[in-house]
């Protein structure tokens, strides 16, 4: 039996382990040996994970003594105490953060591991492990902080690593670029965050610590009832941040861009970690999202759009890693669209089965990026079946996972995900009720484009023969591999934690205690019926798709492709350039906003403030400066004297 | 045996003196005498722990030659702590940097250390011949130590000069105390503030006289312009260690005999109205010293003259906080010290030593030369004394989240607080004025991270008790500059008691009781009770004939 | 004449009766002592430095150091004279009491603490020894 005050120090373990080794691999990157960094960076994170599991055990002993337990909360200290605002430094462990701990530590772990090996050429070895623990610091603060400003200081540490990580190769420009480009995009969404902040305390007169606002709310009478227009204001803006942090239209470019980082990396933050962030976030405040059904309307339906605009431009790349981050970004669509219609415990299912199998795919293009010496471009590579085992099972699994074969994690949770689209509806009615169906024929469109997508990717990768003569590929060292057989099992056997038995969700009752005052506004107009009916549509939908990428990339129809490439060349060129989205942030924000700033640098900075603000001052005091200098000429009369009539002067000015 | 404890910290000082003055001589002539260095640091630092421990509520003193002559409580615990701190790190400093400057007699280590007791004596004393007593211990031993590097004309210069115009300003001090004196016939601050207060002599030419005398002498020792021209010489001249010590001892000492000396005395509700009021010459000298602090240190080459520039500069911010008295607590009687000012001098005290402590670190094989172009590339050479020299620095300009942003918050809040309508101005000047001085601090970080040195760069000296003390005071300033709240709180109890309370209302309860049935003749000359400080009874005649000598006309006559 | 001046009639006659002596002393001489002069004889007294001189000259640094400890130990006799005066009083328990004693052996022991340092830093050896040795250790170092 644990105590509750042990999983209160074990809370401070997880949280701070992973810093201390980003002190340790920070401060000391010289003086470590790569062994000890190793140590170092893989041991941290690991006796986090572990940490976690005796917490996790400590929980359920705690739950059984007292079903009603619901979260164990330490406070370190009195943080910020000012007028209306009061923040502890407060961690807390309910059921929402033990699953999504679990995930970043176990998964983290997983992926520290396996940098041992990728990494192990790389002359910045111990910055490298530095930023990957102080990425998990970041990211457990924002799982395990009691109050949303903690969150936020995670929130913003996670954008922060992520930029140091992107750009972890900072010789390389574009790679320096990508990581630019990933913080400020992401700032974009930290500043709506901010400003709900604002709003939710100065407005609504909200406060920050999560459990106290959710007692808040629950008060039929308050304010939070009464001012929906605001409600809706401080929820839109929430997820304004989510739509940065979790890649969502129209904040998602960032995402793509990301893979300039190394791949572990890329997995470290497509699977476990930054992107799961918004959702995680959402399903966190659900008691506060269904006050406002405009804004889940919202939600729901950018959720779904970016399902299918991601999955669609996955559908044309070449680069193996580019093919995951759509997917990436489109799962995480499905993920939105979840929480989004009020089925938040799909959306942390939907969560949790896609790291594991995303950042097993991450891993296992790592691997065959490492064996291919560099090599990105799905259309040179081919036959890796033989040469990398284990790569490919792994791989292989995990790709049927992502489209939904029956029995496979991913089967499960998207299959949840497309019953609550159609299925939940809002208590207070739908904003309109076509939505449903719409959300529903999106999701479902963007299955079938997950499912040809992905096994494109395999069958290019894995299959047929390899079509870049020069390469050698090999199988990748155990400190890879290991991680990859570990996350592909989670990939095929997570799903059965949500099996859609009803009473018997073990997931669904695990984390009911959080989504309680989230789920009494959702109603579900669905049969059990329907569900098994649907289970049986994603099937045909996800074989379909799996059929179709045979037909065209191995089996009979391999001259398609290209032929539909001239025929459509206009659509084709449109999904290669990923809808020129890019190009028209550039036009219409990046150019304006530059050429403005260089006009005020050049008329009102370097002229106006610079010329004559800055300068002009600082000239005239430069000028009097050195004149009075020649007051201080060492000489000691003169200091007497002047000394002696500054005396006389104040006398007299006195008297 | 209580006035032992109450006074232990003050003592504790001068037994470490002592103790390292015989250890001196026994470790034999030709020793390396850098643990002394240690030995005086912690004897200091254990003198800092004593005030820290006598911290809740003030100490009865009942020694009859005492009474009236020391007070010790939350003001004199903050400063004495703050004292015992940079005192100590100065002495950590010396341990390698003297003896790469060719300094290896170890007598400057018991004069750190007597310097410190004098400082802490300063500080405690509420009579002007114990306070004149310790301003003279503390200064005859910063002369000799700003000559301590004797085969250097700059260290001999030094000393000179600081020992001719100290001498000066004592001169001015004994004036002033003597002016005083002949104005009141007492010399304990308490006495005194009550007849200048309460009589005649409020308005006299005396008064007024030894009111800019006092302020001339203590305004040299805190460097306020115009008794400021020694300080970039002496500064630039004196060993680095001991330019810390002038920078951050000197001056914290100097402050808060100069507030508590202000305010006692000459604080009545009209402290700060008016030019020409107490308040108002401070603020004169704020202002000038403000603004000639900046200006000048904005045309200074080398490093240890802009710091000393900087230390005029932030003399003109902490008066302003002088200027600009408290407002107390809701409810209480009379007036209060500004409780920016001693929360401020915290923070310039940990910075500015950490920043002449980079400086001392680079003084190896004799370099004395500490020009802008010597410390150029110390990013490169040093990262670790480089990242400590850009927080001093950066906390002096006031960057937050570092110490001095909050000093210079707390300290402009409090002052703008004290009176809306007119303060404003001197706010925004003062802040008009951090911006001036920014130029100059961003240009020590500027040399240090991005220029290579032309000339020879300053050797850096290999000194684990010299990094320990720089590092402690960034790490405190980086600390308490995200966690202040406790420095706050502590500046706030220590500003509650700057102001020897004067008032006759508190009288002690004993004469009360006589005097409330049948008046007797003697009872108008009540003796009011000081805050911690307990009047023996069988000395009442001794202080009431003091106090009749001056007093016969000033409360209601006897029958 | 008040009553208030009476306290001043002894010292006006102690100044008078110094003064007569003084007076008295270098009258008597003149008139009764005989008379050989010499130069040295007729320069002013000074110790141990010629009386015309250039003014440039140094004065050797060890009559400085002399003068200082004979200040510090001369004020310790100042001191010790009215506590002796006052001692027996002093020792009375509604004075001081013993502690009288303990303060006065401190202030005695303080300065035995300075006089043994001066003393074993070779402060009082005419010759400075130690000095010179310390200046020339530091040469040698440089």
């Amino acid at each position: 039996m644990i105590k509750e005050t042990t999983i209160q120090s074990l809370l401070y373990v997880i949280v701070f382990a992973p810093l201390i080794g980003a002190i340790i691999n920070g401060v000391f990157p010289r003086v470590l040996s790569r062994r000890a960094v190793s140590i170092i960076g893989v041991g941290l994170p690991a006796i986090s994970f572990v940490a976690t599991v005796l917490a996790l055990v400590g929980f359920l002993g705690l739950r059984s003594a007292d079903p009603t337990y619901t979260a164990v909360s330490a406070s370190l200290f009195s943080w910020i105490v000012s007028g209306p605002i009061s923040v502890d430094f407060a961690l807390w462990l309910d059921p929402l953060s033990i699953v999504m701990t679990l995930v970043v530590t176990g998964i983290g772990s997983l992926i520290h591991l396996y940098s041992v090996g990728y990494m192990h050429d790389d002359p910045s070895y111990a910055r490298y492990f530095s930023h990957l623990n102080l990425f998990l610091f970041s990211m457990l603060l924002l799982v395990l902080g009691r109050s949303l400003l903690l969150l936020f200081v995670g929130w913003e540490g996670v954008g922060l690593c992520s930029y140091l990580l992107i750009g972890f190769w900072f010789d390389d420009m574009d790679k320096a670029i990508a990581g630019k480009k990933a913080f400020i995009v992401n700032r974009i969404g930290d500043f709506g965050f901010l400003i709900a902040m604002f709003f939710l305390i100065f407005a609504l007169g909200g406060s920050l610590d999560i459990p106290s606002l959710r007692a808040m709310v629950a008060d039929p009478t308050s304010i939070f009832h009464s001012n929906t227009a605001m409600v809706t204001a401080v929820t839109l803006l929430l997820f304004l941040g989510a739509t940065g942090k979790s890649a969502q239209i129209p904040l998602y470019i960032w995402l793509p861009d990301a893979m300039a980082g190394p791949t572990p990396v890329s997995a470290l933050i497509h699977a476990a970690t930054m992107v799961t962030a918004g959702v995680y976030m959402i399903a966190r405040l659900n008691f506060l999202y269904v006050l406002s059904p405009v804004s889940m309307a919202v939600v729901a339906t950018v959720g779904a759009l970016t399902a299918i605009f991601a999955a669609s431009i996955g559908l044309v790349q070449n680069d193996i890693k580019k093919v995951l981050a759509y997917s990436t970004v489109s799962q995480l669509g499905y993920m939105v669209l979840a929480v989004g219609v009020g089925a938040f415990g799909a959306g942390i299912f939907h969560l949790m089965t896609h790291a594991f199998f995303k950042a097993c795919l991450f891993l296992g293009a790592g691997s065959v990026i490492h064996a291919m010496a560099g090599e990105q471009d799905i259309q040179k590579m081919g036959g890796l079946r033989k040469k990398m085992p284990i790569t490919h099972i792994t791989f292989l699994i995990s790709t049927m996972a992502i489209a939904g074969v029956p029995l496979l994690s991913g089967f499960f949770s998207k299959d949840e995900i497309l019953f609550s689209a159609l299925a939940l509806q809002h208590s207070s009615g739908t904003v309109a009720p076509w939505l449903n169906k719409l959300w529903f024929g999106l999701a479902i469109g963007a299955a079938l484009m997950t499912a040809i997508y992905m096994f494109r990717l395999y069958f290019l990768t894995f299959s047929g023969e390899l079509r870049s003569p020069d390469a050698h590929p090999h199988e990748s060292p155990a400190s890879m591999t290991i991680p990859l057989i570990v996350l592909a099992t989670g990939a095929a056997l997570a799903g059965y934690l949500g099996l859609p038995i009803p009473g018997k969700n073990l997931l669904h009752n695990w984390l009911a205690p959080v989504f309680a005052g989230g789920a009494s506004a959702i109603n579900n107009t669905g049969s059990h019926t329907l569900e098994y009916a649907l289970m049986g549509v994603s099937t045909v939908v996800a074989l379909a798709g799996i059929g179709l990428a045979w037909a065209l990339y191995r089996g009979p129809w391999q001259h398609v492709p290209a032929k539909l490439q001239e025929s459509l060349a206009g659509l084709y060129k449109t999904l290669v350039n990923k809808y020129y989205v890019d190009e028209a942030y550039n036009a219409v924000v990046v150019k304006p906003l530059i050429g403005g700033s260089k006009l005020l640098h050049r008329w009102v900075d370097a002229g106006l403030i610079d010329g004559i603000a800055v300068n002009g001052p600082a000239k005239a005091l430069a000028y009097v400066g050195r004149t009075a200098r020649r007051l201080a000429t060492g000489d000691v009369q003169t200091y007497a004297a002047i000394f002696a009539i500054g005396v006389v002067l104040l006398v007299l000015f006195v008297m | 045996m209580s006035d032992i404890i109450a006074f232990s910290p003050v003592l504790l000082a001068a037994i470490t003196g002592l103790i390292v003055m015989v250890l001196d001589l026994l470790s034999g002539k030709n020793t390396h005498k850098g643990f002394l260095g240690w030995v005086t640091a912690v004897g200091l630092l254990a003198s800092g722990t004593a005030a820290c421990l006598l911290w809740v509520g003030g100490r009865e003193i009942s020694l009859p030659f005492m009474v009236g002559m020391v007070q010790f409580d939350t003001y004199g615990a903050f400063f004495v702590t703050l004292i015992a701190i940079a005192g100590a790190a100065s002495s950590l400093l010396i341990v390698d940097h003297n003896p790469e400057q060719g300094i290896h007699d170890g007598a400057t280590y018991p004069l750190v250390a007597f310097a410190t007791f004098g400082a802490m004596l300063f500080v405690v004393a509420t009579d002007m011949i114990l306070l004149f007593l310790g301003l003279e211990i503390m200064s005859l031993a910063l002369y000799v130590l700003a000559a301590s590097k004797q085969t250097s004309p700059f260290s001999m210069e030094a000393g000179v000069k600081y020992f001719l115009l100290g001498a000066l300003a004592s001169g001015f001090f004994l004036f002033g105390a003597a002016f005083l004196y002949g104005a009141t016939g007492s010399l304990d601050f308490v006495t005194v503030g009550r007849t200048i207060q309460d009589a005649a002599a409020h308005g006299s030419g005396l008064s007024k006289v030894a009111l800019v005398m006092i302020i001339a002498a203590l305004g040299f020792k805190i460097a306020a312009v115009p008794f400021h021209f020694w300080t970039p010489d002496v500064y630039e001249g004196s060993p680095t260690p001991i330019s810390a010590f002038m920078a951050g001892v000197v001056k914290a000492a100097g402050f808060a005999v100069l507030a508590r000396m202000m305010l006692t005395i000459w604080g009545t509700a009209e402290f700060s109205s008016g030019w020409q009021s107490p308040g108002g010459i401070l603020l004169i000298l704020a202002v000038i010293s403000m603004v000639v602090g900046n200006i000048m240190g904005i045309v200074q080459d080398n490093v240890k003259r802009i710091l000393a520039y900087s230390s005029i500069s932030h003399a003109g911010y902490i008066l302003l906080g002088v200027y600009a008295i408290g407002l107390g607590e809701p409810g209480a009687v009379g007036i209060s010290l500004n409780s920016g000012v001693p929360f401020y001098l915290l923070t310039y005290v940990l910075a500015t030593v950490g920043a002449f402590g980079v400086l001392a670190l680079m003084g190896g094989q004799g370099h004395e030369d500490m020009s802008l172009d010597s410390i150029a590339g110390l990013g490169k050479r040093s990262p670790i004394l480089a990242l400590i020299l850009t927080i001093s620095v950066l906390s002096l300009a006031g960057i937050p989240p570092l110490l001095g942003f909050m000093g210079k918050f707390v300290l402009f809040k409090q002052v703008l607080l004290a009176d809306p309508d007119r303060n404003w101005v001197w706010v925004v000047v003062a802040v008009l004025n951090s911006l001036v001085a920014l130029y100059y601090y961003l240009r020590i970080v500027l040399y240090v991270y991005f220029r290579e040195p032309e000339g020879e760069a300053a050797p850096i000296i290999k000194s684990n008790a010299g990094l320990f003390a720089v590092s402690t005071m960034a790490v405190l300033v980086l600390l308490l500059g995200v966690f202040p709240g406790k420095a706050i709180d502590a500046s706030n109890q220590a500003s509650h008691h700057a102001v020897l309370s004067i008032t006759e209302a508190q009288a002690a309860p004993a004469v009360q009781q006589e005097s409330a049935p049948t008046p007797e003749p003697k009872q108008p000359l009540r003796l009011r009770q000081v805050d911690g400080l307990k009047v023996d009874p069988s000395h009442i005649p001794i202080i009431r004939r003091a106090m009749e000598l001056k007093l016969r006309d000033s409360g209601p006559k006897p029958k | 004449m008040g009553s208030e001046f009476l306290p001043y009639v002894a010292i006006i006659i102690t100044i008078v009766v110094a003064v007569g002596i003084a007076l008295a002393i270098l009258v008597l001489n003149a008139v009764l002592g005989p008379k050989r002069p010499s130069e040295a004889k007729m320069g002013p007294f000074e110790c141990g430095s010629d009386v015309v001189d250039t003014p440039r000259k140094r004065i050797n640094v060890r009559f400085y150091a002399v003068a200082i400890f004979f200040v510090v130990f001369d004020i310790e006799a100042l001191f010790l004279i009215p506590i002796a005066v006052a001692y027996r009083d002093l020792l009375q328990p509604q004075h001081l009491g013993v502690f009288a004693l303990f303060a006065l052996l401190l202030f005695i022991g303080v300065l035995a603490i300075g006089l043994w340092y001066v003393w074993g830093k070779g402060a009082l050896d005419w010759a400075f020894d130690a000095l010179t040795s310390s200046a020339a250790r530091s040469d040698a170092n440089e």
